[in-house]
């Protein structure tokens, strides 16, 4: 089974089970849980990443290539959105 | 949060960077974060799950307001394919640290799983920028051009960190809008980053 798969099957299985579950509202245990859960899947990312020796060299790459894919990704998506508001007129009274 | 996710990336950076944490431990750290994915995707599943007045309100909307998150993703795959140009990654890796739409938590780790470190730390930084950029920005965009502009801004964290900034320069109307983007895309980017990458 591919990871991919196990993924996905991951978020249904949660959806499914949080669909059936009674309780009503946020509990603070779910948001904890998801919290360190990111906490300790962000620290695992820098660990992997610390083991590269060249790693200072390597940041002001990331950072570049970080902030154009962003940059682009952002203009891109407020004007394909903008379009879209002026063809169908969908949501123009969320302004 | 925002700061306390820096805060554990740069932890992890200076303990095995600084040697406190051995080479040895390296395969420990490389198979972890598949196992903290599935969890943490239980718990988001579980959460959209359990928010059935959320699922209503979805559900109630005029299917046409799902044009709003879907003009979102694919303005910004037209803008990681256009990123390209100016940078030494393939189409392939720059549309897969675009799709993050600011999921960062998801997208970088799992870019670090199934492709390589560099491409997950370039993906945390993108995600994190986009956030922060939609932070700053949402205001001036709402003003100029409009609400639904604005909203596409934040990508996925529509439904959680820039839904208040979203309410407060975009107007109320906005957020229930603002609120189901947030959702479709955040229900969307699991299946589209492997399509993507793979």
């Amino acid at each position: 089974m591919s990871s991919n798969f196990i993924l996905i099957l991951c978020l249904l299985a949660g959806f499914v089970i949080g669909f059936f579950n009674k309780k009503t509202g946020q509990s603070k245990a779910h948001a904890l849980l998801l919290f360190a859960t990111i906490i300790i899947l962000i620290f695992c990312m820098g660990v992997i990443l610390g083991y590269a020796p060249d790693l200072p060299k390597r940041m002001a790459l990331y950072g570049y290539n970080a902030l154009v894919i962003t940059v682009s990704a952002i203009v891109f998506s407020a004007v394909t959105v903008w379009v879209i508001v002026k063809i169908t007129g969908v949501g123009k009274r969320g302004k | 949060m925002l700061w306390a996710i820096l805060l554990s990336l740069l932890a992890g950076i200076a303990a095995s960077y600084s040697g406190l944490l051995p080479a040895s431990l390296e395969s420990i750290f490389n198979d972890m974060p598949f196992y903290c994915l599935c969890v943490m995707l239980v718990l988001v599943g579980y959460g959209i799950g359990k928010d059935k007045d959320a699922l209503r309100v979805v559900l109630k909307q005029n299917v046409k307001t799902l044009l709003i998150p879907l003009g979102t993703v694919v303005g910004t795959l037209i803008g990681g394919a256009a990123a390209v140009c100016f940078l030494d990654l393939n189409i392939k890796e720059s549309l897969a640290v675009a799709a993050g739409l600011g999921w960062y938590s998801f997208s970088a780790v799992y870019l670090t799983e199934v492709h390589s470190a560099d491409l997950g730390a370039i993906s945390f930084l993108s995600n994190v920028f986009r956030e922060l950029f939609a932070l700053f920005l949402i205001p001036v965009v709402a003003k100029f051009m409009g609400a639904n502009p604005a909203i596409s801004l934040g990508g996925a964290t529509t439904m959680d960190v820039s839904l208040p900034v979203i309410t407060r320069y975009a107007g109320s109307a906005a957020a229930v809008t603002a609120f189901i983007h947030g959702l479709v895309i955040s229900i969307i980017i699991p299946f589209l980053l492997p399509l993507i990458i793979h």
